[in-house]
């Protein structure tokens, strides 16, 4: 065996890098999750559109990476306010059920990706874009994993301050709350959930993008994620943008953890997606409000002490 | 029966009409009579697949995203219990029927355990909680344990990407005639089919059956009668994995070969659509949207061979309209018709 000297900072990076990834993935299915209490798994599709979108814009009409990821937001985005006008507002009107919803979202996801198989094909497609390459003391880093960074912490501060500062972020919470009392008190909950959807999709969408240029653009790709976006929804708490924020990046720090346990037990890292579903039976059963609950409950015991 | 209910199955049964039209229209020159029974096979392991997803969605209200996965399980545990039994049965029997039948017989019963204890395992820390959890956890399951399976090697050339190779036939070709392989195969396979029928019929219909449609309709209610729903659920979801379990154990003896390629998430939403549009907890419609979705998907494949001279639809690959349409037809479902194209089977009872 290949004796290999760990490079616990590179490990690190890589976890936050993955873990951003995931966050980009997975806030748009958790706060759908909580708002209609439905897992839509036709939220995979979202990320794999991004990513064809983005290449479409940004290297077949030549626009540049940076306004293909922007039209990949906003394509995604779409394609999820879309699929809620059409399919899911209809169905919560009529009262169908969970179970209805979330077969109704798997024949969607079924729809979209074979529709993106039949318009891009089935073959794997790589970004023509090159990364610049540099190196930190023993990290290596590309210019598209600082932007991967860059974009989640962003992300995670604006997130915050709609939520905790401005009108909306408090109807939002609101709504996810209790979307009866939040109408009753004269908020726009259909507004709100449009919003949620878009932002939501798009950013999934994103998230797309960036996998799709480290690694490669495939219409299977949604479906690899989403296994660990539904880890990270059930670990963070179905609808928590905090608890979502959490479980990302304990997802990424474990993933990257299993290739490096792997790798040293002489196993192939296809295994590492093992971690998931580990992580998820874990939670499931010891757990199953996720993080969001632990730190409510330590905040009121701190309140009343 | 209202204007869009008449609407719908007008619509659904043109499209059968179309499809059934193109495979006979295309099988009959040929004469190929091994189409059609491979077709039939396939109609079979489907019918049973949907029979099992009828117990657990249909008639319990349990969501299982992972039937792919137990029909795996299913097919991979009866290839490795026969190969296991493989050398103690020859130096026995020989190379005789009545080897063949065991073989099958003991991977079967194998296939069929493993199946169910995977099915009770897996169902057990989520059946407490909320239904979508049962939902998420199959559909993880199903896909982490198909990514093991394909990257796994029991020897240098046994399993992993290459599959199981060389899985005991319970019908050994005699003396060539290939043509007759599917033909005994589709005739035995029906027969289990409707053995699985009748037992689902039994199932539904006793007193256990209507504490599954009690589960699904409310379940407080069903708890506040004193009935332990959750074990209920527990031996709904080991029966259900069980049954499909069978379907696996037979499809991989008709192959003589099973592979981790053969049961993609795309099966799993297959046999979804196929408990849907036959009618949901009506296990007739089982068959009927088993017919449906096999003649979709030969269709397809004939189709391809019209498609290729049609300028402006030969860009169109026939296998993703397939299941761009499969896709199409569970959302509309969905919306328009949840219950499928037959009524809930009424409960038969014994008067008293």
């Amino acid at each position: 065996m290949v004796e290999l000297t760990l490079n616990f900072a590179q490990i690190l990076v890589n976890s936050v890098i993955t873990g951003s990834v995931f966050l980009l993935a997975s806030l748009g299915l958790s706060l759908t999750y909580g708002l209609l209490k439905f897992p839509n798994v036709a939220h995979a599709e979202f990320f794999t559109f991004g990513a064809y979108m983005a290449i479409t814009f940004g290297e077949f009409w030549k626009l540049g990476f940076a306004l293909g990821a922007v039209g990949g937001f906003f394509a995604s985005g779409l394609l999820g306010l879309a699929a809620y006008v059409t399919i899911f507002r209809p169905l919560t009107r009529r009262g169908a059920s969970l179970i209805h919803m979330t077969v109704a979202s798997v024949g969607l996801g079924l729809a979209l990706r074979f529709s993106i198989q039949q318009v891009w094909g089935r073959q794997i497609i790589l970004f023509k874009e090159e990364f610049g390459k540099f190196d930190i003391g023993p990290v290596r880093l590309t210019d598209l994993w600082v932007t991967i960074i860059i974009a989640a912490i962003v992300l995670g501060i604006g997130f915050h301050l709609l939520l905790s500062r401005t009108k909306l972020g408090k109807a939002i919470r609101a709504t996810a709350d209790n979307p009866v009392l939040a109408m009753a008190s004269g908020i726009n909950t259909e507004k709100i959930l449009v919003i949620v959807w878009f932002l939501g999709s798009g950013l999934a969408g994103v998230g797309g993008v960036f996998k799709g240029a480290d690694a490669r653009i495939a219409p299977i790709m949604g479906f690899e994620v989403i296994i660990t976006a539904f880890a990270v929804v059930i670990l963070g708490g179905i609808g928590s943008f905090y608890g979502t924020v959490v479980a990302s990046y304990i997802l990424g720090f474990a993933e990257n953890l299993g290739v490096v346990a792997l790798f040293y037990l002489d196993l192939t890292i296809e295994y590492r997606t093992a971690v998931s579903f580990i992580i998820l039976v874990a939670v499931i059963l010891l757990k199953p409000e996720g993080l969001a609950q632990i730190q409510l409950r330590a905040i009121k015991r701190n309140s009343t002490a | 029966m209202n204007g869009s209910e008449r609407n719908l199955l007008i619509t659904v049964g043109a499209a059968l009409g179309g499809l059934a039209f193109l495979g006979v229209a295309r099988i009959l020159p040929s004469n190929n009579i091994s189409f059609i029974a491979d077709a039939v096979v396939a109609v079979g392991l489907f019918g049973i697949l949907a029979l099992s997803l009828n117990l657990e969605y249909g008639f319990t209200g349990l969501v299982n995203f992972g039937k792919a996965a137990f029909y795996m399980i299913g097919a991979y545990a009866s290839a490795m219990f026969s190969f296991a039994l493989a050398p103690v049965i020859f130096r026995q029997f020989g190379e005789t029927v009545q080897a063949g039948l065991l073989m099958f017989t003991g991977g079967l019963v194998g296939g069929v355990l493993v199946s169910a204890l995977a099915g009770f395992l897996v169902s057990l820390p989520s059946l407490r909680l909320r239904e979508d959890y049962l939902a998420i956890i199959t559909l993880v399951f199903a896909e982490i344990i198909r990514v093991i399976l394909r990257n796994t090697y029991f020897y240098d050339d046994v399993g992993g990407i290459l599959g199981l190779r060389h899985v005991p036939s319970i019908f050994p070709v005699v003396q060539g005639r290939y043509e007759l392989y599917p033909l005994t195969n589709a005739v035995f396979v029906m027969v289990f089919f409707l053995i699985f029928y009748f037992v689902a019929n039994l199932i539904v219909n006793s007193p256990f059956g209507r504490v599954m449609r009690a589960i699904r309709e409310d379940e407080t209610a069903a708890q506040a009668l004193g009935k332990n729903t959750f074990r209920v659920k527990a031996q709904v979801f080991s029966v259900g994995s069980a049954i499909a379990g069978a379907s696996g154990a037979i499809y991989a003896q008709y192959l003589g070969y099973t592979s981790t390629d053969l049961f993609l998430p795309i099966t799993t939403f297959q046999i979804y659509i196929i408990a849907i549009l036959g009618g949901v907890a009506n296990n007739n419609g089982a068959l009927l949207g088993s017919v449906f979705v096999i003649l979709l998907d030969r269709g397809a494949r004939v189709i391809k061979d019209y498609f290729g001279s049609v300028p402006f639809l030969s860009a169109i690959d026939p296998l993703n309209l397939q299941f761009i349409l499969t896709g199409i037809l569970l959302v509309m479902f969905m919306m328009f018709r949840p219950e499928g194209l037959l009524r809930e089977s009424k409960l038969k009872t014994l008067p008293d």
